[in-house]
Parts: structure tokens; sequence; C-alpha cells
């Protein structure tokens, strides 16, 4: 996952047309790339939730830093980049042009 | 002058499965296939020479062979040829699901079943939390099994599906074992080896293939040294977890599997049970479940 682009960054948002099933805090979905059928922990379903609309990483570490005031940044980042590069591989992120 | 060979071959058709295995000198294979299936419409008849089967399966001096033209192939027959009944019983056992599932793609789930009252009681496998052996103490009191081991869930209906596969339990039988439940493995003990038995079930014992049956109620199985037994509600997302993890229709689209078993645990009460003791966990099933 790149994040940088001259001075730009790149956008991030959920993907079109992935079936994903909440069961309490908790969710599920199947990735078109595995063709099998995933868990969402609470963090990774916020992080869907935000990318409802087209954000940087930046944009996301803001919102976490508020949510989790304990949590050093460089972990917090570590742990996002992480993330998102894992749901970008599963399709359920797409890169969105930059900001 | 060497013996004259004469090789006997008979197949055994399934109507319902819509497979048939040719058995070549397997002397107690097909004898057995009649004993562990229940509700397959089997049938037997000595080959001729027009006659064709899905798979062959021949005894040889090193071990049992296997050709399919059209089905699958237990693994590692090629590597490890079977050189027991029991072995290629229990490995036509296992492609059975196979079979049945290339033409029926449902979503299945890893479990122990058995009817109590009018509907399901399941129990999604944990490691050594003794679901064959709760599945056979509930059977020895009457309660019909539906699975041991693996259950196809109808994606309409949401209804659990018999394959009428008997029971495997494995050996020896755990020490807590009730007196019950050991009588009644005795008595239906069928083909075994050191460390597995089939257990051959009588008629009502057993749900044939093909009939299916609501699933009222989903049980995680926590099997403790000690303690009394309990049984607790769960979230559906631990649940949900359990029979996706668990779940292994290969075959089966993943949308389909996250709808229907979603769909399940969204309607049926989830539980744990925590036991030590056989009898007070399946009184305690049948208190609550009936």
């Amino acid at each position: 996952m790149s994040q940088m682009s001259g001075q730009t960054e790149i956008r991030y948002a959920r993907c079109d047309g992935i079936n994903i099933k909440h069961v309490g805090s908790e969710a599920f979905f199947t990735s078109p790339v595995t063709k099998s059928v995933h868990y969402l922990n609470p963090s990774a379903l916020a992080l869907l939730k935000l990318l409802d609309s087209p954000r940087t990483l930046q944009d996301v570490m803001s919102v976490f830093a508020s949510a989790f005031p304990e949590t050093p940044p460089a972990r917090l980042a570590e742990d996002l980049s992480h993330l998102m590069i894992e749901l970008e591989r599963l399709a359920l992120i797409r890169d969105a042009g930059t900001s | 002058m060497k013996p004259l060979l004469v090789h006997r071959t008979e197949i055994v058709n399934s109507a319902v499965g819509g497979w048939s295995v040719a058995l070549t000198d397997c002397d107690g294979v097909v004898d057995e296939l009649y004993r562990i299936l229940t509700g397959w419409e089997l049938t037997r008849q000595f080959a001729t020479a027009e006659s064709v089967a899905d798979v062959s399966i021949r005894k040889t001096d090193g071990g049992y062979s296997w050709e399919s033209r059209r089905l699958t192939t237990p693994k590692q027959w090629d590597e490890i040829p079977p050189r027991t009944v029991m072995n290629v019983v229990s490995d036509i056992h296992d492609v059975l699901f196979d079979w049945f599932l290339s033409a029926n793609p449902y979503p299945c789930l890893h479990t122990g079943a058995v009817r109590i009252g009018d509907g399901l009681v399941c129990f999604p496998s944990v490691r050594s939390s003794g679901k064959s052996t709760l599945c056979a103490e509930l059977v020895a009191c009457g309660h019909p099994l539906f699975c041991d081991d693996v259950l196809p869930i109808v994606p309409d209906t949401l209804r659990g599906f018999a394959m009428g596969i008997a029971p495997m339990l494995r050996l020896p039988l755990p020490k807590a074992s009730s007196a019950t439940l050991k009588q009644f493995a005795e008595s239906r003990r069928g083909i075994s080896n050191q460390r597995w038995s089939y257990l051959y079930l009588m008629e009502n014992e057993i749900a044939p293939f093909g009939t299916t049956a609501q699933i009222r109620h989903l049980v995680l199985l926590d099997r403790q040294r000690g303690g009394r037994a309990r049984l607790v509600e769960i979230p559906a997302a631990e649940m949900l977890r359990e029979v996706i993890l668990q779940n292994f229709g290969s075959r089966t689209d993943p949308d389909t599997v996250l709808n229907s078993l979603h769909a399940l645990v969204s309607s049926t009460p989830c539980l744990k049970l925590t036991y030590s003791d056989l009898g007070e966990a399946r009184e305690m099933l049948e208190r609550h479940c009936r």
C-alpha cells in the first residue's frame, strides 16, 4: 500500500458489492480474492465504515487516535497500515485516487 | 502349473447417491457398506462383461487399489494403499461427502447432531470436546442420530440433511462414560481397528440418508476434568466464528456459506455446554432442548 504520491496522499474507499453480515459488533464477509469467508473484528469493521467515504491513511489515523488516545501513535500507525494492506489484499478496500 | 485364479467382482450401487463401486476380491467390504449406510438404497450384483462402475476397487498383493472414472479418490491411496477392510470402508465413507457435495453444493457444519424432540441439537466441533461420545450417549437414551461428523445444510430451508452414515467412536471410551453408554457401545460395536470402531445402529437409532430436520439448538461443547454441567447462552458471533471456521464445503460458493450460516445462527439459540460427566450433560440437554 503506497501512502504518498508527491505532495498528495492516496485515498482509500470500501469496495462496492461486498457481502458483509453483521453479528453484534463483529462482522463476516466473503472475499472475491480468496473465495472464502473472513472475520472482521470491531476495529476492522470500524475502519471499513470509515471508508464508506474515501479517506487518506492520515484521515483514518486521526479518527483512530481520538478513539484510542492511550495507544502510542507509532503503534497505531503500524497497526492501521497492516490492517489496510490486508483489507486491500482481500479486495475489501481500494485505491480511490489522490486527495 | 500355477493355480487358476478366479476373480470375483461385485458391484454395489446407490440409486439415491448416484454412484456405483465395483469391488474385486474385496471380501467383506460390500457387507460392511450395507451395515454402515442407512437409506442409500443400495443394490449389489456380480459384474458381467458389460458392467461399468464409477469406481473400481481391487485387492492386490500390495493392498487395495482404486480407479475412478469420474469420482474423487481418497487421499494417499496411490502412496499408501490401504490393507484392511476397515480402511477401505472408512475411506469410502469419507469420499461419500465429496461425491454428495459435488452434486449438492451445500454448506456443511462439522458437527455431531441428534434429534431431541422435534428438532436437531448440533454440537459444532471443538477439538477433543467429546461430540461423538455425547452423541452416542444421547442415541443410547433414545434420541436418533443425524450425524456424528458432517451435517450438510439445505440452503433454502436451513434444515439439516442426514447422510445416513454410521458413527465412529474413538477407542477406548472415556473413563467417565456411563454404564448405559458402555453397554450400548458394546452391543452395537461394528468393524473396528485399534483406534476406532463403527457403531451399527438400529433402524430407529439413525436418520436415513436424505432425511431433513430443523436445527433447534447449536451447542458448543467444553469438556472439563471436573465440575457440574452448565448450559449458558453465547453470542451469535462466537458461534458463527466457530461454524465458519469448521465449515469445509469447499465446493460451495462462499456467499452461500456466509448467507446460510449467518441466517442459521441468527435464528437459532446458541449455547455452550460445559461438562465433565456425560450422563449429566445428556440430562441437561434433554431438559433444555425438548
